[in-house]
């Protein structure tokens, strides 16, 4: 059975699993798949005994009486939002296709015995029943059908918004523009510093839109220092930088952007709010089980909320990935020591999936 | 009309002023990298405009745009932001100018062409406005014609006098004419209102006492105290208990 955990996620004109049957479209199918299941029905009865175009038209009439009546009052319900959450719409989507069919299996006994057509009196009974029952089952169906479908096209909506959100968790407006402008700046009196900068960008950008690419902790590296190059030229001599690699750079896969986003947001929550500017630590030591990355900048005590926000959804973003890839495997820490922040990673050296 | 350029980034600095440059109507008359350093500048070269950047460290664009307003003849203020949704809202809402970084050559200079020096209502109609927008880190007072900025951490209480405020601090006493109401809600995490005219500041409370009828409350390092009133009183127990 269908539940309603979902439905929040979407938005408020789409909160019914069923298709808007207000819509002349999805009416013009609900005909046409009517009458097919109407045309089957009456092959399979056929009995040869009076013309197979009467006996189609006969079972298309009550068929698609039911249907369209019903569609209509599952119109009707949608527009003044009587449907509720998912088991409701089941009830009374179910509820309603079976009186139809009751009202239009009584109107078409009535109207068989007037053309001398169909059922005698005595098999109302079992005639009845087995309209309903074969009601029950197709709108059983359908409703599955329709539901799957909602499901899918939920989930689909659910990804793109994800995909999105981890775009803009990656690159940050303030960069971009901020990068842009410095460009802008650059081009009319340095213009190599320029190029080489519009080069780090696309680099950058690259690597962003590249969806949850795995890359070699080398490559990681080196988009970093992109990074770095573009944020130096914007802040100058306030961004100082000290590198502590291992001599021999270790074998490792990770996520594309998790280092860079680290150091972004070092710039911005560390150095950015410091007049004098500050310094950032990037250290990498790798041992037999394990690659350690730490991040660190100075700890600034006057922080707004809304940077503490911003920089807790991107640590967030991070660590997600990071346990998407290493399965668990990975960790990420973060410490407040002697008026540092330090932001550590843990990998294992086994290769990332 | 005569420019200050106000961003903590060269580039950004030294773009604007190549395309003030060539506009033939304006002039820049300086550069400063932080809010304190805008202020210091707008009272010594008394530009007509200053291009402001919002996001700097030290004191922000926002912040010093506000003291700014202060200022007998208070040049106008063109905010520059690369990206910052939640002020640029604001400004929409109240038509506080402002240009988006990248600047385009036309748009400066449609700015700068549109600015007038504002009125007094004008300024203190952007500065209601930029006070919706974060808490100040500093008071500033007029003393003898120019601007002196206070911390506000550095802040005992202030008192309300007739016209004016009076903002006990460390190294002193200044006036200030901002009303005590709005000072209540702008640092209300920070001050507590214990009578009708004072607000105090709950890091440099040191405790209460009664004397005669009433209760008075002291601070930490300074002798002066500040009388409580009865209603405020419930309140101050409350804050004094947790000290």
């Amino acid at each position: 059975m269908p539940d309603n955990t979902e439905k929040s996620i979407t938005g408020p004109e789409n909160t019914t699993y069923l298709p808007n049957f207000c819509n002349g479209d999805a009416f013009l199918r609900l005909l046409l798949v009517i009458e097919l299941i109407a045309i089957v029905f009456a092959l399979v009865s056929y009995d040869g005994s009076s013309s197979l175009f009467v006996h189609i038209a006969l079972i298309s009439v009550v068929m698609l009486w039911v249907g369209l009546a019903t569609a209509a009052i599952l119109c009707l319900a949608t527009r003044h939002n009587w449907l509720g959450d998912h088991l409701r719409t089941t009830i009374i989507a179910i509820s309603v296709t079976l009186l139809m069919t009751l009202l239009a299996s009584f109107l078409s006994l009535g109207f068989g015995d007037l053309l001398n057509y169909g059922p005698t009196a005595r098999d109302i009974g079992f005639t009845l029943m087995r309209n309903l029952a074969i009601a029950l089952i197709l709108i059983g169906l359908a409703l599955r059908y329709f539901y799957l479908h909602y499901e899918s096209e939920l989930r689909l909506q659910v990804q793109a918004q994800a995909r999105l959100q981890a775009l803009q968790a990656r690159i940050r407006p303030h960069f971009l523009f901020n990068s842009m402008n410095t460009i802008a700046s650059l081009t009319h009196d340095q213009p190599d510093l320029a190029e080489h900068a519009i080069e780090n960008l696309s680099d950058l950008f690259r690597a962003s839109l590249a969806a949850e690419a795995s890359i070699s902790l080398q490559q990681e590296l080196e988009l970093t220092r992109s990074y770095i190059d573009l944020e130096a030229l914007r802040l100058g001599d306030r961004l100082e930088i000290n590198w502590r690699l291992p001599a021999e750079e270790p074998l490792l896969h990770l996520p594309a952007l998790t280092l860079q986003p680290l150091v972004e947001n070092a710039i911005y929550h560390g150095i950015e709010p410091l007049s004098d500017g500050g310094a950032i630590d990037i250290v990498i030591d790798a041992s037999d089980a394990n690659i350690e990355i730490s991040i660190s900048n100075p700890l600034i005590s006057v922080q707004n909320a809304d940077q503490r926000k911003g920089n807790q959804m991107a640590l967030e973003n991070i660590r997600e990935r990071l346990a998407l890839a290493f399965d668990g495997g990975a960790s990420m820490d973060i410490f407040e020591i002697e008026s540092r922040y330090t932001v550590k990673l843990t990998i294992p050296t086994t290769e990332a999936g | 009309m005569k420019i200050l350029i106000v961003d903590d980034e060269k580039p950004a600095r030294d773009r604007l002023a190549r395309m003030v440059g060539e506009l033939d109507s304006h002039e820049l008359v300086g550069e400063a990298v932080n809010g304190l350093e805008a202020l210091g500048l707008a009272q010594s070269l008394e530009p007509d405009i200053v291009l402001m950047d919002i996001r700097m460290p030290g004191m922000d664009g926002i912040e010093a745009a506000r003291h700014i307003a202060k200022l007998d003849e208070p040049p106008a203020v063109i905010f520059t932001t690369a990206f910052s949704d939640h002020a640029l809202e604001a400004f929409e809402t109240h038509a506080v100018d402002y240009l988006l970084k990248p600047v385009k050559q036309e748009r400066l200079q449609a700015a700068l062409d549109a600015t007038i020096r504002p009125t007094r209502a004008q300024t203190t109609h952007s500065e209601d406005v930029l006070s919706e927008l974060e808490p100040r880190q500093h008071i500033c007072a007029r003393v003898r014609g120019s601007l002196v900025l206070v911390p506000i951490e550095n802040i005992y209480y202030f008192h309300a006098e007739q016209k004016y405020v009076t903002v006990r601090h460390v190294e002193g006493e200044v006036l200030i004419e901002d009303a005590l109401k709005a000072l209540e809600t702008e640092f209300g995490d920070r001050f507590y209102r214990i009578h009708r005219n004072a607000l105090v500041s709950l890091a440099r409370l040191a405790g209460m006492h009664s004397e005669n009828d009433g209760h008075q409350v002291s601070f930490r390092e300074i002798d002066d105290v500040l009388e409580v009133s009865r209603r405020h009183l419930p309140g101050v127990r409350k804050i004094i208990k947790n000290l």
